[in-house]
């Protein structure tokens, strides 16, 4: 009779899982055939070395499963090397064109798509990091995953600087130690919050930052600082955005669920929708648009961005 | 015991210390002034005499003045990594090579099997006591291949040599003549037994030790195409390898590597690249 695996702890960072069978401590890694035995010392070592080392559910607690698991994370491992090796100068074009071909394989996998997004959008990207080499290098074909996270990272570079200055913020003034910071910071990361916080500040939408920040247990506190600082700056952003304009409502029909709005700047009439009304602000204020309403840009912003302009 | 070279302290240092206990002055790694004992130098010599005077009665001078300075000019220390290990010392400047010690230390790898990592420990604790931790084991190579029966998971996996520079390690290595297993075993070196006299060398003198523990093979008729296998000859077996062990004090990082020799070629995608990417950073970093 096989005995059960108990205490199992799995570790992204060090790609190994740590279990014991029988009282036995043992180890497992992607690439080997059989887990090993190792020392309750060694097993300690380990658990300090990774802090966020998690143990897990029952239901996982069998050689195959962890096996998959493992596999799955050296997958996500090397398509990241992969698609940061196309952006490194130092390598030969052929090199990066391999790498992101590579990569542009294990992206197909949406579980290392998702995995390898968050990455490249929680962490700054080198000074070096050459984006437009590695976009002119992707190959180009029916799935071109590479080239929208480069494009992403492109697009992306100032709104990850902004998150991490305010992240350092936060963790000065609630003088947090900076070793419990980067694995709060690195679990934020691997869930997708700080991705999902950075397209927020890449597309003003000052509601994500909040939803993302409300989401992050343990971190609340955390990231809660780190929106109050972000807030203002998106807002600067959208002072300066001329296609979200401030206005004030022209006409609207509630019959046929649309109407128009003359922005302050003077510039041609503002196409708006009611769906797009539901989605923002005024929802649960007034249900239909009123004549003469003035709207402000954060009322109207996403209205109006979501309508898109007059065609006439 | 050494005396400090601080002119200012000039107090006792043991020999297996880096720093003066007194003035905190650097006084040289370990393993070098081990190679640098006068006792250790004299034997050294007097192998190496014998050794020159043995090849001169058997008409084998030249060979052996062509050995020694193929060995003197051309000879470089090698690792053996796979295909993985050496990216991830690539990939920037901050991963260090880390030896089996501190890899067990740190956690990143499992030790040897019980039998093995005994060996390993009671080997390194014979030929260098507490600061064993701090060495790092290559081998001496005339071509650039290494031992084949170290640095991959199984014989599946490709298999890359790192050539490390002489600038690099110029200071800090020292070599014994043999693989340290085998040469502790031989000379059942034990708790009261001293390391004999003669068996080491600093960087410099890695000639002077290489011919004394081969002339006897040099005869007159030795090509010199072969004296890379002379030197290091392996066939993938740890107990059968034949090779001058280079120990190197403390760790190193990408840019202490002067060449990739490719010597099981890739057989995956995955190990192909890693190799062009290593390679590759390599280039760039000869450039800068």
């Amino acid at each position: 009779m096989i005995e059960p695996m108990e205490n199992a702890f799995l570790s992204e960072r060090l790609g190994r899982a740590i279990f014991s069978i029988g009282g036995r401590p043992m180890v497992l890694c992607a690439e080997d055939e059989e887990p090993w035995e190792c020392s309750a010392h060694e097993m300690v070592l380990m658990r300090q070395t990774d802090p966020a080392m998690r143990p897990l559910p029952a239901e996982d607690c069998d050689i195959p499963r962890l096996r998959a698991r493992l596999t799955a994370i050296d997958r996500r491992r090397r398509a990241l090397s992969w698609l940061i090796s196309g952006m490194d100068p130092m390598l030969t074009d052929p090199t990066r064109r391999e790498a992101i071909r590579l990569a542009e394989q294990a992206l197909s996998d949406r579980d290392v798509h998702r995995h390898v997004q968050a990455r490249l959008l929680g962490r700054p990207l080198p000074a070096e990091a050459d984006l437009l080499g590695a976009m002119h290098l992707t190959p180009r074909g029916k799935h071109m995953a590479a080239l929208g996270i480069y494009g992403w990272l492109a697009r992306a570079r100032k709104a990850i600087g902004q998150f991490h200055w305010s992240w350092a913020e936060a963790v000065a003034v609630l003088k947090l130690r900076p070793e419990d910071a980067e694995s709060v910071l690195w679990e934020m990361v691997d869930k997708g919050v700080v991705a999902a916080m950075i397209r927020s500040i890449m597309t003003g939408d000052r509601d994500g930052v909040n939803v993302a920040a409300s989401q992050s247990f343990p971190a609340f506190q955390l990231l809660a600082h780190v929106a109050n600082a972000l807030l203002p700056q998106i807002r600067d952003d959208e002072g300066k955005d001329t296609s979200r304009p401030a206005g004030t409502i022209k006409w609207f029909n509630s019959t046929k669920g649309y109407g128009f709005i003359a922005p302050e700047d003077g510039t041609v009439d503002v196409f708006v929708h009611i769906k797009a009304v539901e989605c923002s602000e005024i929802k649960g204020q007034e249900r239909t648009p009123v004549r003469g309403r003035g709207v402000d840009k954060t009322t109207a912003a996403s209205d109006i961005k979501k309508a898109g302009r007059d065609p006439t | 015991m050494d005396e400090c070279s601080n002119n200012e302290c000039r107090a006792p240092v043991p020999l297996n210390v880096r720093l003066c206990p007194t003035c905190g002055h650097d006084v040289g790694y370990p393993n070098v002034r081990y190679a640098t004992q006068p006792a250790e130098r004299a034997a050294l010599d007097e192998r190496y005499r014998a050794a020159r005077d043995a090849a001169a009665k058997r008409g084998a001078n030249a060979t052996f003045s062509g050995f020694e300075e193929a060995v003197r000019t051309r000879s470089r220390a090698v690792i053996t990594v796979g295909a993985d290990l050496l990216w991830s010392l690539f990939e920037s400047d901050t991963p260090l090579y880390a030896n089996y010690e501190r890899q067990v230390g740190a956690a990143l790898r499992l030790p040897a099997a019980p039998e093995h990592d005994h060996d390993r420990c009671i080997v390194a604790g014979a030929l260098f006591g507490s600061f064993a931790p701090e060495i790092s084991y290559a081998a001496l190579s005339l071509d650039g291949k290494g031992l084949t029966s170290y640095g991959r998971r199984s014989n599946r996996t490709a298999l890359c040599t790192i050539v490390l520079g002489d600038f690099a390690i110029r200071s800090r290595a020292s070599l014994l003549e043999e693989n340290s297993f085998s040469f502790v075993t031989r000379h059942r070196l034990s708790v009261g037994i001293p390391i004999p006299a003669g068996y080491r060398a600093t960087w410099e003198d890695r000639h002077l030790l290489a011919v004394a523990k081969l002339a006897d093979r040099l005869n007159p008729g030795t090509a010199e195409a072969r004296f890379s296998g002379l030197l290091l000859s392996t066939e993938g077996d740890r107990e059968t390898d034949e090779f001058v062990e280079v120990y190197i004090y403390g760790p190193f990082n990408r840019r202490a590597i002067d060449d990739i020799i490719e010597q099981v070629p890739g057989r995956t995608e995955s190990e192909r690249i890693d190799i062009d990417r290593a390679r590759d950073t390599l280039a760039a970093l000869r450039k800068t």
